[in-house]
């Protein structure tokens, strides 16, 4: 009898929750805006919130997920401020493309009768592959840049708005990835007479394609919002009820909000009339992932022992970014009276 | 009632310049908008509405959400270009749709700017699914008034596309596109100060039925603001054709 187990960061039964795709939207073509909004009461306070405009919705940043598809890549022509000409950069644009996401600041959400001077949005921080220009164009070679991280961030690094009012923007991106962008809004208040500041917020955007992720924590973005429900999100989670856990999902190369095949992993092969090695193991390994090692095992019982099992791996490619397959004979198969195999996948340090 | 555009068009193009000096002047003196409220700052919209098989094309005040239908007129809403819009039109070729090298320009800018009026074009209130695409078009049918006016886009590295202008006559191409539910804002050019009276439909093809419908046209007041130094020669202006009003010819620049 032959057996397989498959063992994740932990063993522990994943539990079951709901459907990834609850409780969060993905705005790719939509009219969005970043809106600041008041909320008043004895401690006034403010906050930013993503806007679907098109379907009247407020969502916290944990709740949306902005997207530059790939056909918002251009070709940057010469003597521009946003990099070299002819490199590619990804353009949210300010005038609107129904094929693209239509982006803004508002400050719709204060009123002049609460609020009165600019609105700023300033940006404390951009974590991602490349960097972002915010800008409008007022005429040809001339640009009004509101965001520049090419140059680090800095107090130049704010939108200004006025009460009852949006704007809208080109945003650019300098490669496609995953960037993390914090905000935080100011607004003075007539009574009392302050300055009211928001707390940080901050918005994912995906500009597609997204290149495999290196790390688990990428691949969360690639599918959720930054701090989504972790009872979801988390590596022992199984966000779409198909018995692999997130972290499996992840080493495997399948999708957290589609059930994936349940073959088992790894696959066996066994040729009985296969001179000297029998059993064949392949199994899919994320080869950008690097903080994670996967670690082939046997043993003649479910119980164990369990031994490293070596032996000459071929890899091929399975047409998936990031992803291989790896091909490994078990030498001290033949004869065996039971075998069990098992696949360790295990944090890199 | 909205004004005949065709007529308009014509009539505005073919004033000589001297008489347009005293068309400028006389809404200065006369007050004839008193009742209009101006709009020369804050966030308003060429509002298009579409409302029991009618479109309803209004100005949408947008900063102190204030509806003004019909746009124009007593009640309606005068849409200010300030005198700080002024600027002179790009020796790029790509802008000779706004006139000569040089030549004086005011536009109302699609960015932000809090010293003017920041004028988009607005059909949040169409419900998506009435017409095909969500897809509807602002038509450009008259501009009455001293200039001219073009109403254009900049892409992301500022290279212009022209949606709408009277320079060249206006003809079924002069039109906006705006999504339904959504908004946009154009640059909106004039080439001479004054008082200009602009005529837009809306039109779209119904989703249900195919049925292409079109509304009447309906009236924008604009009000071109001249810088000081211009308003100080314009009223020198203004006192010269008073006096001049005592003979013969005074009346032929009256009655233009």
């Amino acid at each position: 009898m032959k057996q397989l187990l498959i063992t994740g960061l932990s063993l522990a039964m994943a539990q079951l929750i709901g459907l990834a795709d609850d409780g969060f939207t993905v705005l790719r073509h939509e009219h969005a805006d970043l809106r600041v909004l008041y909320n008043p009461g004895l401690a006034p306070s403010l906050s930013i919130l993503a806007r679907d405009e098109d379907r009247g919705i407020n969502y916290a940043t944990n709740q949306v997920i902005l997207v530059g598809k790939e056909s918002s890549k251009l070709t940057l022509p010469s003597g521009t401020p946003f990099g070299n000409g002819g490199s590619p950069f990804w353009i949210l644009p300010q005038s609107q493309n129904p094929k693209l996401l239509y982006l803004g600041v508002s400050a719709e959400g204060l009123s002049p009768a609460d609020f009165e001077g600019v609105i700023k949005l300033r940006l404390r921080r951009l974590e991602g592959p490349g960097y972002m220009m915010v800008w409008q164009a007022t005429g040809p070679g001339q640009f009004n840049i509101r965001i520049n991280t090419r140059d680090g961030i800095d107090a130049s690094d704010v939108f200004s708005t006025i009460t009852g009012s949006h704007e809208h923007f080109n945003w650019g991106f300098s490669a496609p990835g995953l960037y993390r962008m914090t905000l935080q809004a100011e607004a003075p208040s007539k009574s009392p007479a302050a300055m009211l500041t928001s707390p940080e917020s901050t918005f994912l955007f995906q500009i597609l394609p997204l290149p495999p992720p290196v790390s688990f924590e990428e691949w969360q973005l690639a599918h959720w919002p930054p701090g989504f429900d972790a009872a979801v999100t988390g590596g022992e989670a199984d966000a779409d009820h198909d018995l692999f856990t997130n972290l499996q999902e992840y080493a495997f190369g399948f999708s957290p909000s589609n059930k994936d095949p349940g073959e088992p992993i790894p696959e066996l092969e066994v040729d009985p009339a296969a001179e000297g090695h029998p059993v064949t193991l392949r199994y899919r390994r994320n080869v950008t992932a690097r903080d994670l090692r996967y670690v082939l095992q046997a043993s003649t019982s479910p119980t164990g022992p369990w031994t490293f099992l070596g032996g000459d791996e071929s890899t091929e490619d399975v047409g998936l970014p990031g992803m291989e397959m790896v091909t490994l004979q078990d030498l001290d198969a033949l004869g065996a009276q039971a075998r069990f195999y098992r696949l360790e996948i295990l944090p890199r340090p | 009632m909205p004004r005949d555009p065709k007529s308009s068009k014509e009539k505005s193009m073919n004033i000589p310049q001297r008489l347009l000096t005293l068309t400028a002047c006389i809404p200065l003196s006369t007050g004839a908008a008193h009742a209009q409220s101006r709009l020369d700052s804050g966030h308003a919209d060429v509002g298009i509405a579409y409302e029991d098989g009618l479109f309803n094309l209004h100005v949408h005040d947008e900063t102190n959400d204030i509806e003004y239908s019909p746009p124009s007129g007593e009640n309606g809403a005068l849409l200010v270009v300030g005198a700080s819009a002024q600027g002179v039109v790009p020796s790029d070729t790509a802008f000779a749709f706004l006139g000569d090298s040089g030549a004086p320009v005011w536009i109302l800018p699609k960015n932000q700017n809090p010293d003017l009026l920041f004028l988009g074009i607005g059909a949040e209130e169409l419900e998506a699914g009435t017409f095909v695409g969500n897809s509807i078009r602002l038509n450009l049918r008259g501009v009455q008034g001293p200039g001219t006016l073009a109403v254009y886009d900049l892409d992301a590295f500022g290279i212009p596309t022209v949606a709408m202008s009277s320079r060249d006559g206006i003809s079924t191409k002069d039109w906006v596109e705006v999504l339904a539910g959504s908004h946009s804002h154009l640059n909106w050019a004039f080439s001479a100060p004054g008082r200009y009276t602009v005529a837009f439909t809306a039109s779209g093809q119904l989703a249900d039925s195919g049925q292409f419908v079109e509304s009447p046209s309906a009236a924008y007041s604009f009000e071109v603001i001249p810088e000081p130094s211009s308003i100080a020669l314009l009223s020198l202006g203004c006192l010269g054709i008073g006096l001049r009003r005592r003979n013969p010819f005074s009346r032929t620049i009256t009655h233009s």
